[in-house]
């Protein structure tokens, strides 16, 4: 059932309530951990849900209802930040840590090209059990803010707009650390179809 | 003419279909002469998919269960 649906009677209807908190949780949580860090997370969202239900009848619907529930969560972790006197590390976006570096030669092509993968659909790679073990592994070895953009992007379809105004970094940046993000698993998934292991 | 090196620095934004016509264009000139970069794009295609297909859909019920209660409590 469509967001717009389930609104109308989600507030005089837990189990349409709960439909919401269900399909959006998630998301809420990956964005809850970018700003405020694993430990106060789940608490924050709990208080955005807790905030969402108190607003929901001022929900006019000119952004999505995803968006608005990032905007909610978004703010109450940035101001749980504020009271905690954390601080986040800003991250390096230096060009350093360049991917496929050593992939090219001096000319710009390809010296070490990538080979034939054996899976070439989504579906055949994760019906292996022991890449899915490895994709997990893969994304927990990028920096905390470099899979919080890919997690954005690619699991959530959030746009870069939103990804800057969460992480508080400028779109070159975002762009920056999905580039790194998705080579870096790209290299991984090379590695495992090359060898079947992590 | 844009080089293999090129064509990587640019493929997020390509596969995310927000370069600008002219450097598409280019894109897919290369692309039209230079097997490695086709198989490079597609399996950069296939590592987005994967990411997006791996989204874990098992939430912990307790979790949400806690946000329903307190819910109910505050009502």
């Amino acid at each position: 059932m469509e967001d717009k649906q389930l609104i109308a009677s989600a507030l005089d209807d837990h189990k349409v309530f709960k439909i919401l908190v269900e399909r959006y949780y998630s998301v809420m949580l990956v964005v809850a951990k970018s700003i405020i860090g694993d430990s106060l997370a789940e608490e924050v969202v709990q208080e955005a849900w807790l905030a969402a239900y108190k607003n929901l009848s001022k929900f006019e619907g000119r952004s999505s209802l995803k968006t608005w529930l990032i905007t909610i969560v978004s703010n109450e972790a940035k101001t749980r930040l504020r009271k905690e006197s954390k601080t986040v590390s800003v991250g390096d976006f230096s060009d350093d840590e360049s991917v496929l570096h050593d992939r090219f030669g001096s000319d710009g092509h390809w010296s070490k090209p990538p080979f034939s993968w054996h899976n070439e659909t989504p579906d055949a790679l994760l019906s292996n059990q022991q890449f899915s073990r490895c994709l997990k592994k893969y994304m927990l070895k990028l920096s905390e803010q470099a899979r919080t953009a890919l997690t954005l992007k690619d699991m959530h379809g959030l746009s870069l707009n939103e990804i800057c105004n969460i992480l508080g970094v400028s779109a070159s940046n975002v762009r920056v650390l999905i580039h790194r993000s998705r080579h870096k698993i790209f290299e991984h998934i090379e590695k495992f179809q090359e060898t079947g292991s992590c | 003419m844009l080089s293999c090196k090129d064509i990587s620095e640019l493929s997020d934004e390509y596969l995310d279909g927000e370069l600008p016509f002219k450097r598409k264009l280019s894109v897919k000139l290369h692309l039209a002469i230079c097997k490695n970069c086709r198989r490079y794009l597609n399996y950069l295609q296939l590592t987005v998919d994967v990411v997006k297909q791996s989204q874990s859909t098992s939430i912990e019920k307790s979790k949400i269960d806690e946000i329903m209660n307190k819910i109910e409590s505050e009502r």
